[in-house]
């Protein structure tokens, strides 16, 4: 990195407070807008209380839903808590909070799984155990907290390293033939806004696509070291600005670019976070001499641990994927958790074929009975997903009195603009198949294009 | 100085890469011009005229209904038959288009329920009160109402039933009813949702290409698909055949209206003689894709050329050709709901996606 690591300077240090409290008003007021934004979408109702079906994560089958009411007071509960995270109000126990409900809500089902989203869970949690409370908070002003002016480098560099990683992540994954030599998926992408106002006849060009993937994958490998340098700090930010409006420009991609704008300014001064306090009105508490916030001496070594095996696992877990077979983007063991935004175009479709031992009878699923658009439209390309269909189509039966049927699947998917193809083994009867980390057998090989 | 070499390097690394990369294709034509703003002029032109032809046929209906219960007769009979056979035809050329100004109405659910329930039917006639706009109404109204109270009967005892006033009244309050709702969806098509149709452009969930996109693949897989052929036929029913849910039921027409309906989202995809989604595929490098398609779509038509009128005797007597039939309409839902727009760029989604 710069230098050689020196372990004082990055860990141990003392540091100015400011960075660690801006950070803490600035993504909360974020996540406070997001929580309103999502519940005047009317999303709570669409993705938590409609469905009549979710797929929970594998270990995590035990995470439901509670209900219409349970669902909006959570939601409601979680905007309040990020109100309190935001004021620095029972910091502890509102960071706490905001982790646990945030957590729970994205377990419920992955379809609705986003990067930003996983994002958001991991700075919630490394929220917890930091000292962003001990200044410019209401818990110093009215809780009668002691306040301190420093605080130990790592508390600070823990949030930088963590968006590190998504960008090194990010821009590794794009280094994949589909993405630099094809330029795909942004060719399929972006010619569809070549009839936008103003810059709309840039995109017909096919360089264009070319230009964007490889500013992309370059964008993602480099900005950070530059967010590091103080000298180029100013003009990796105006990249980082423009890098994200253009991506919410042209994908809907909600809330993320503001996210990443926003927590991207921990990589900024002491200074510019002082101005920045005192030009949002917030005043030190502590004046005039300088001290800094310490670790009682019995958390220090839990904490430690904590830190360090997390730390180990965000590494480890993007390189998953090189544990399974074939390719990842067409069998996608391995593809979530590992910052893998706006990477390919894939999509599929599923007819799930029932065939009744007992009877004879064949018939076929009519998919919308059970999933909502946007499930389907996730299931079909995902083939975990598919399976936990096929489980839950099985207990279905088995409810209705059908004691001896046989589950198949007819899926074809597309990938990067590929001719759809033969997804899933359409002989494998998917209900003696079980969910695990394996890899899993009845998935076809991706055809050559 | 050290900070402006900076700006520069800094600069240079994330621009030159770019510029680097760029050249090495552009011998190929692979540039993608299409006008989009064209192809929904000419869609315009595909749809506007089959809501005026539903609106007039609605009209001329209501003119043969009158007659009709002004004097019941075999003669009247045959013409508001006649009537209503060509406003069920005409209906299947717009029943797709569930955006815009029919989805504001709720079109569909409004004028095609089916089966229809003969038990509110009946309750409603001899008790001369109901509103047809409640929703406790909706399976007794529309064109499958109509189809069971000028058929299920013999044409005797439909005559005699009809010098019943409250039958009489009946008949005539659905068929207005159905027009006044046909007509307002037209009038919108012909004045406001013109220019919003055309001018919204892109290919985003909210644009006119992604609503027509995503509605002709709803309505291909849940009504045509599914609602005309799969659940009678009991493929997609639970393997049980269910006769009681055949569209026309009673006039035994339900062919001439699936020919109807598959060959107006035929002239969706290949913009009638105009601009369509196949000249956009072929404009992307999709021509492959356009292809497969077209001879999908030749394949379904001489498929569906097999069958006439009554889908009882098709399910009694020609089960398996109609389920190779069905089989290769399923193909097809493949190609639209899938590849055509993967191919397109049309990011189908619902909410938030990071393309994962």
């Amino acid at each position: 990195m710069v230098n050689t690591f020196n372990t004082k300077k990055w860990i141990t240090a003392s540091v100015p407070i400011e960075p660690l409290a801006v950070f803490r008003i600035v993504f909360s007021g974020i996540m406070l807008l997001s929580t309103i934004r999502f519940a005047l979408n009317g999303w709570i109702y669409e993705l938590y209380v409609l469905p009549k079906y979710y797929f929970t994560y594998y270990g995590f089958e035990w995470v439901r839903p509670i209900g219409e009411i349970g669902m909006y007071v959570v939601f409601i509960c979680l905007g309040i808590s990020f109100l309190f995270q935001l004021l620095g109000y029972f910091y502890r126990f509102a960071s706490f909070f905001s982790f646990t409900a945030f957590t729970y809500i994205e377990l419920i089902d992955k379809t609705n799984y986003l990067n930003h989203y996983y994002f958001v869970s991991l700075i919630c949690f490394l929220l917890i155990f930091v000292p962003a409370n001990r200044n410019y908070s209401l818990d110093i002003k009215y809780r009668k907290l002691k306040p301190y002016s420093d605080i130990p480098a790592w508390t600070l560099n823990i949030f930088k390293l963590q968006l590190v990683l998504v960008y090194l992540f990010a821009g590794i994954a794009k280094l994949n033939y589909d993405w630099m030599v094809e330029a795909l998926p942004l060719k399929l992408w972006l010619p569809s806004k070549s009839n936008l106002p103003l810059i709309g006849f840039l995109f017909k060009f096919e360089w264009l696509a070319f230009l964007f993937s490889w500013f992309g994958a370059i964008y993602d490998l480099t900005i950070w070291y530059f967010l590091l340098k103080r000298n180029t700090r100013m003009w990796a930010y105006f990249f980082v600005i423009i890098f994200h409006l253009l991506t919410w420009i042209l994908f809907p991609i909600g809330v993320f670019p503001y996210v990443m704008i926003g927590t991207t300014i921990i990589f900024f001064s002491t200074e510019f976070h002082n101005q920045f306090l005192k030009k949002l009105g917030f005043k030190t508490f502590y004046e005039p001499t300088r001290k800094d916030y310490k670790y009682p001496s019995y958390v220090k070594k839990p904490l430690l641990c904590l830190i360090v095996i997390y730390v180990l696992f965000q590494l480890i877990i993007p390189f998953r994927y090189l544990a399974y077979p074939d390719n990842l983007f067409w069998r996608e063991e391995g593809y979530r958790f590992s910052w893998r935004v706006m990477l390919m175009e894939k999509a599929g479709y599923a007819i799930f074929k029932v065939n009744d031992k007992k009877t004879g009878k064949n018939w076929e699923v009519n998919n919308y009975d059970f999933l909502t658009p946007n499930q389907e439209k996730m299931m079909s390309t995902q083939p975990d997903m598919i399976l936990q269909f096929a489980h839950y189509l099985n207990q279905h039966y088995l409810n209705k009195g059908l004691e001896d049927i046989e589950i198949t699947v007819s899926s074809y998917v597309s990938l990067n603009g590929s001719i759809s193809q033969l997804y899933i083994d359409p002989n494998v009867d998917l209900i003696k198949e079980k969910e695990s980390f394996l890899p899993k057998s009845f998935i076809l090989p991706k055809p050559n294009r | 100085m050290y900070k402006a070499l900076n700006i520069v390097s800094i600069g240079l690394v994330l621009l030159l890469g770019l510029f680097s990369c760029s050249e090495d294709k552009k011998e190929e034509e692979n540039d993608i011009d299409f006008d989009q703003p064209a192809l929904l002029e000419n869609l315009y032109l595909v749809i506007a005229p089959n809501y005026n032809q539903l609106n007039s046929s609605l009209s001329e209906l209501n003119v043969k209904v009158d007659s009709f219960i002004r004097s019941p007769k075999t003669q009247t009979l045959n013409e508001v038959r006649n009537a209503f056979e060509l406003s069920y035809n005409n209906w299947q050329k717009v029943s797709f288009l569930e955006f815009g100004p029919a989805a504001s109405v709720g079109l569909r659910t409004a004028v095609n329920v089916y089966p229809t329930d003969i038990n509110i039917i009946e309750q409603n006639i001899s008790s001369n009160s109901y509103n047809l706009d409640a929703f406790s109404n909706l399976a007794a109204k529309g064109f499958p109402a109509i189809d069971y109270l000028l058929y299920s009967k013999s044409d005797s005892s439909t005559l005699s039933d009809f010098n019943d006033n409250n039958r009489k009244l009946y008949l005539e309050n659905v068929c207005k009813k159905l027009a006044t709702q046909i007509s307002q969806v037209n009038n919108e098509w012909n004045t406001s949702y013109k220019e919003t149709f055309k001018s919204q452009i892109g290919t985003d969930i909210g644009s006119s290409i992604g609503l027509l996109i995503n509605n002709l693949n709803q309505h291909y897989e849940r009504n045509f698909r599914d609602g005309k052929i799969g659940i009678p036929l009991g493929i997609r029913s639970s393997g049980v055949v269910r006769l009681n849910d055949i569209e026309a039921k009673n006039s035994e027409i339900s062919f001439d209206l699936i020919k109807s309906n598959f060959d107006a989202m035929k002239n969706i995809y290949f913009g009638k003689n105009g601009i369509g989604l196949d000249d956009y595929l072929n404009a992307s490098n999709a021509s492959d894709i356009n292809s497969i398609i077209s001879s999908q779509i030749t394949k379904i038509e001489s498929e569906l050329s097999q069958f006439n009128g009554n889908m009882v005797d098709a399910i009694q007597n020609q089960n398996q050709e109609l389920l190779a039939t069905y089989q290769e309409i399923q193909k097809l839902i493949v190609y639209w709901k899938v590849d055509m727009p993967s191919r397109l760029g049309i990011l189908i989604t619902y909410q938030d996606n990071d393309g994962d």
